[in-house]
């Protein structure tokens, strides 16, 4: 129903008002604030505990000999000295991410074991510790609501996923694109805490991560987001239209379910039916159709192909007439048909 | 047991031989260690190699593919799908400037399957910390079949015909002409993508962002050309349709990030057009209950298309540390779903158009949805081991869609009725609007193990539904665990309980039809669907979820794991409708590496989803006996069961100089439908040859890779690669129904897919610095 203009004018811009309101709000101090990244600049500290001779002094130790080698780091914007925003931009080098570290790089005298770097990035420290130094950087944009989202409260640690000292960290934008066809690098970090999505994708009807086509990131901002099962956009339907925007109408003639809720119909992971559909046709349709004539009746295996096979249970099903279930824009389309 | 202490032994075997530092070396070493002074020597070659290790490697592939058969299936989404030969071209070229210098440009080029029909491409450069810019380019192949069989002359454009010795029937079996009208045809369609953006660090911790993409969608889909209303009156054909579509998209953000606040403004601009005219066709039936300027040769019908739309968002988010570790963040965004396109005329058919006396009340829609989402959290961790998250969401879908009586002429076949016609409706622009509200907190009642407690209320407005609200609360348990790095255990359980307000089944009925026409109803009849039937997705329901994992390390080269999901949806309140659906899901997964140099994984997936839902068989010319027969029920069992095996492994050899991987994937599905009929729906003398029980639905794919690369020296490598791929898909909706099987549908005799792939691949790689 369309309703009285002021009404609508009104809440346009009551939602205008709050986002320069928000511009207003957030203290100037966010805008002005001296970056802790300058501050940390300056020369380290020995007294606060950090070692001396940046960067060199780790690889005078740390290099491709070691178990986990280091020395990809220096091919990645992380090291790169002239972006003062950088970890390497600062004279602290490695321990802008491992913290003060002095003790780790002092000499070890006798057979006493080497005291740890500060911070750890092994299982055994704490995710939310291993995440300090990385929301230093990384707090705004994607990562704008990692806090207390799903994997920030499961203790998931930005290095259970992330690849810092490689050269190329297979969760990043693009890096599905090594030499290899059927490439899902970052789908199968994803799959390692979800397995049950690693099976889906070999269903008969699936998304193309299988073959490295899409990535999970497509859908899902793993950093946390406002839209439900990390979704990277509002909603689910909205997230469907990024690539389904034939689908976003508004129709003339709109189909309820499909209106509200992709998944009402569809199972977006990989399903045994055609088109991703959740249930086989024409029972999916009957779950909500039961009007007289075709659309309740009883589909038994009488319709398979023999003496009366049913219109309404092979190929299309239900589609083989209402095509359009998505919604029609025809006239003379309330049935879907047109 | 022979097999595994073989597997082992040779296991160890590769390890001491592939590794200079033999079998289980690592676990052996010890952490602490003496710094030695290097000579001068050692140390120049230590600078030199370190110099080399920080220049970013380019290379460049280039090779063939061998593809054994053809196949659809196979090469949908990798454009793998002929027989013979493709060029295989890989590239990334990428400069940096030295890592250790004040500057920061760099530049990179990739290129991935450039000699396939999956091609991509993607450029960037720029100067870290001050402006990066980049473009992309990439072309994703859909293949849907390739042995679609039609009469209809003129695929892929706006006009389908039929052939000019065409022999119409009221059946598909009265098509005389057929067999020699059929013509092959493929279904598929590819998507182009191009775009670019560039982004932008001003001062004052501002970043600006902005991309513009293109896609392109050409090719053809199967869709129906129906001409008749639904029910007894209506003949379709399956045909080929085209498609060409435009998606156009915009994004711009500015970011501003400070230490404790961070705030982003967007744009985003989506514009959806669509090129395709309305498909119109010759309708190949006759029928006695048309009108007879719908039969053919002069019959014909028109489709509408999907209607060229636009999306504006506005949009704000933010985040706020507040101190003693709280966080609060919210966004919001505002949208505007525009749509206008040009209705087409109620039907194509002259004569029909000439009994119209209600004309189209509009030219265009004048759709519009406003969206309006919003979220607000606080997440909370003031004491060491004590975490609290609240959260509100907001999701409306205002529908300001105006709306009009249509008095409809049903698949352009009959004349237009009057406004007391069941063909007179009124349309239904849908609301939608979601409030969510969450509660969690979390206490750690023992090193590293968490116990978490939580609750979430949903409710949920519909305008035009049958149900007005839906709320629905959900109460969640947790426990975590990561007590030491050798286990990690995950348990969690939510129950949740949603309740629909009156279920009114007639009112989308009576909103979308007129008054008139509801007078021509008597009272007892007043409905649209049954009236027992209740919606799933807007229905009482409770719901039992619970899921967990484990994690086990005995080694620290040894990981096992084990992880499972349970759904159990009951609809209590539903008599007719879904009834029950479960899933249930588990995971075993292994990794082992024996040494450095070898990994092996293995896992195995089952699940299973069923469903029960029961309907009532009932005949709009003898509705209230038929409703007040029990023996008219129907119940219908559905079970979807997956078994998927994976096993693969890693390994390097001579020194890092030769790499060998391969995986091997086996899915397995059957699908089963148990169906009960009442007494009055069982035929009291079943026809010869009817089928009295639904075959299984099941598909199996079996997949092996094995792809091997040997470094030749520094720059050239050879890289060998071989694949397999079997699918073998049985299902009744497809397999054994051409043409002609269903008597008013004329369809295209499109069957399950099937295949057995082979692909070998070579390719040499040159890489530099």
């Amino acid at each position: 129903m369309r309703k009285p203009c002021s009404a609508r004018i009104f809440g346009r811009l009551l939602g205008c008002s709050i986002m320069a309101g928000a511009l207003v709000w957030l203290p100037a101090e966010v805008a002005l604030a001296e970056s802790e990244r300058e501050i940390l600049a300056e020369s380290p500290a020995p007294e606060e505990g950090y070692a001396e001779g940046g960067v060199e002094a780790c690889l005078e130790c740390h290099d491709e000999t070691d178990d986990s080698p280091v020395l990809g780091i220096l091919q990645t914007p992380h090291a790169t000295k002239g972006d003062r925003r950088s970890p390497f931009g600062s004279e602290l080098g490695c321990q802008s991410c491992h913290g003060a570290s002095g003790e780790h790089a002092r000499k070890v005298e006798g057979d006493a074991a080497r005291p740890s770097v500060a911070i750890h990035f092994v299982p055994e420290t704490k995710a939310a510790v291993q995440n300090v130094p990385c929301l230093g950087c990384h707090q705004g944009g994607d990562q704008m609501h990692w806090k207390g989202s799903t994997h920030d409260t499961n203790e998931v640690a930005c290095a259970s996923c992330h690849q810092v000292h490689a050269a190329e960290d297979p969760m990043l934008e693009h890096a599905d694109l090594r030499p290899e066809i059927w490439n899902r690098a970052q789908a199968d970090t994803c799959f390692g805490c979800h397995p049950q999505q690693r099976a889906q994708l070999h269903r008969v009807s699936a998304h193309p991560l299988k073959e490295g086509q899409m990535r999970c990131s497509d859908c899902h901002n793993a950093h946390g987001s406002t839209g439900p099962s990390l979704l990277t956009r509002s909603n689910v339907n909205e997230t469907c239209y990024q690539c389904h925007a034939e689908k976003r109408g508004p129709f003339l003639w709109e189909h309820a379910p499909a209106r509200e809720d992709c998944s009402n119909c569809h199972e977006p992971h990989g399903s045994n039916h055609p088109s991703l559909l959740s249930n086989r046709g024409p029972y999916l349709c009957q779950q909500c159709h039961m009007a007289p004539f075709h659309p309740s009746t009883a589909y038994s295996a009488g319709g398979l192909p023999g003496p009366n096979p049913a219109d309404q249970m092979l190929t299309r099903h239900c589609l083989n007439c209402h095509t359009e279930v998505h919604g029609s824009n025809h006239p003379s389309g309330p049935r879907f048909t047109r | 047991m022979k097999r595994t202490i073989a597997v082992l032994f040779a296991a160890t075997l590769v390890c001491t031989f592939s590794s200079p530092r033999g079998f289980l070396a690592a676990e052996e070493e010890d952490f602490s260690f003496e710094l030695e002074a290097l000579s001068p020597e050692e140390q120049a070659r230590n600078e030199a190699r370190r110099l080399e290790l920080s220049l970013p490697t380019s290379w460049i592939e280039f090779g063939g593919y061998w593809v054994n058969d053809d196949s659809f299936k196979f090469g949908d989404f990798t454009g793998l799908e002929d027989e013979g030969f493709e060029v295989l071209g890989n590239l990334d070229l990428r400069r940096r400037a030295p890592w250790d210098s004040d500057e920061t440009w760099y530049w990179r080029l990739r290129g991935a399957n450039l000699g396939l029909r999956s091609r991509s491409l993607h450029a960037k450069g720029g100067w870290q910390g001050f402006f990066d810019a980049w473009l992309d380019f990439r072309e994703l192949p859909k293949f849907r079949n390739s042995d679609v069989w039609t009469p209809y002359r003129g695929a892929g454009g706006s006009l389908l015909t039929l052939p000019p010795n065409w022999v119409a029937g009221s059946s598909t079996t009265d098509f005389l002409k057929l067999e020699e009208s059929l013509r092959r045809d493929e279904i598929k369609h590819r998507r182009r993508d191009v775009g670019g953006g560039f982004s932008l660090i001003l001062p004052w911790n501002l970043k600006l962002e902005a991309s513009y993409n293109r896609e392109t969608k050409e090719g053809r889909k199967l869709t129906s050309a129906v001409i008749g209303s639904s029910g007894g009156v209506r003949r379709a054909a399956i045909v080929p349709e085209e498609i060409d579509q435009d998606t156009q998209e915009i994004d711009v953000s500015l970011g501003l990030r400070g230490e404790r606040g961070q705030l982003q403004l967007g744009y985003l601009m989506s514009h959806f057009d669509n090129n395709a005219d309305p498909l119109v066709w010759e309708n190949a039936f006759v029928f006695s209950r048309w009108d007879p300027s719908a039969d053919f040769p002069d019959g014909r019908g028109r489709k509408g298309t999907a209607p060229d739309n636009v999306f504006h968002q506005i949009s704000a988010a933010g985040g706020y540390d507040l101190g003693w570790n709280t966080r609060i963040s919210g966004d919001i965004a505002l949208g505007w779903m525009r749509q206008d396109e040009s209705f087409v005329p109620y039907t194509v058919n002259p004569t029909l158009a000439g009994s119209i006396t209600s004309p189209l009340p509009r030219n265009s829609l004048d759709g519009e949805i406003d969206t309006t989402a919003m979220n607000l959290r606080i997440d909370s961790r003031p004491i060491d081991g004590l975490r609290f998250n609240a959260r509100f969401r907001y999701d409306d879908r205002d529908n300001d869609t105006p709306r009009d009586l249509f008095i409809y002429i049903p698949g352009d076949s009959t004349r237009q009725a009057g406004i007391d016609s069941s063909r007179a409706r009124i349309n239904r622009p849908y609301d939608y609007k979601v409030k969510e509200y969450s509660l969690e907190a979390g206490y750690q009642v023992w090193h590293r193990t968490e116990l978490s407690v939580g609750w979430d209320f949903e409710e949920i407005e519909r305008s035009f539904s049958e149900v007005a609200e839906t709320k629905e609360d959900t109460f969640k348990v947790g426990l975590s665990s990561r007590p030491n790095k050798y286990v990690a255990l995950r348990l969690a359980g939510e129950h949740s309980s949603r309740d629909a307000s009156d279920y009114r089944g007639e009112f989308p009925f009576f909103k979308g039809t007129t008054t008139e026409h509801l007078l021509t109803i008597s009272e007892d009849e007043l409905f649209e669907n049954h009236p027992d039937l209740r919606k799933f997705y807007e229905m009482d329901r409770e719901r039992d979820r619970i899921r967990g994992s484990i994690n086990i390390q005995p080694i620290e080269r040894l990981s096992l794991g084990f992880a499972f999901e349970s759904v159990n949806d009951d609809y209590e309140n539903t008599d007719i409708g879904l009834l029950h659906s479960r899933m249930l899901s588990y995971t075993f997964d292994a990794s082992f590496s024996p040494c450095d140099d070898l990994n092996t994984h293995a896992f195995y997936t089952f699940e299973d989803f069923r469903t029960r839902q029961r309907g009532h068989s009932f005949l709009g010319n003898n509705v209230l006996p038929g409703l007040a027969d029990p023996g008219r029920r129907w119940v219908a069992r559905d079970v979807d069961a997956t078994d998927t095996f994976g096993l693969g492994f890693d390994l390097t050899l001579l020194d890092g100089r030769l790499t060998f991987e391969a995986e091997t994937i086996y899915s397995r599905s059957k699908g089963s439908i148990g169906f009960e009929t009442g007494a009055s729906l069982t035929p009291a003398v079943p026809v010869p040859g009817t089928p009295t029980a639904f075959p299984d639905a099941t598909s199996h794919l079996f997949g092996a890779t094995a792809a091997a690369r040997y470094r030749i020296d520094d720059h050239f490598s050879v890289r060998l690669g071989y694949a397999y791929e079997r699918l073998d898909v049985d299902d009744w909706s497809f397999d054994r129904v051409g043409p002609t099987t269903l008597a008013n549908v004329l369809s295209t005799g499109v069957t399950s897919p099937e295949y057995a792939n082979h692909i070998a691949a070579v390719s040499v790689i040159y890489e530099f610095r």
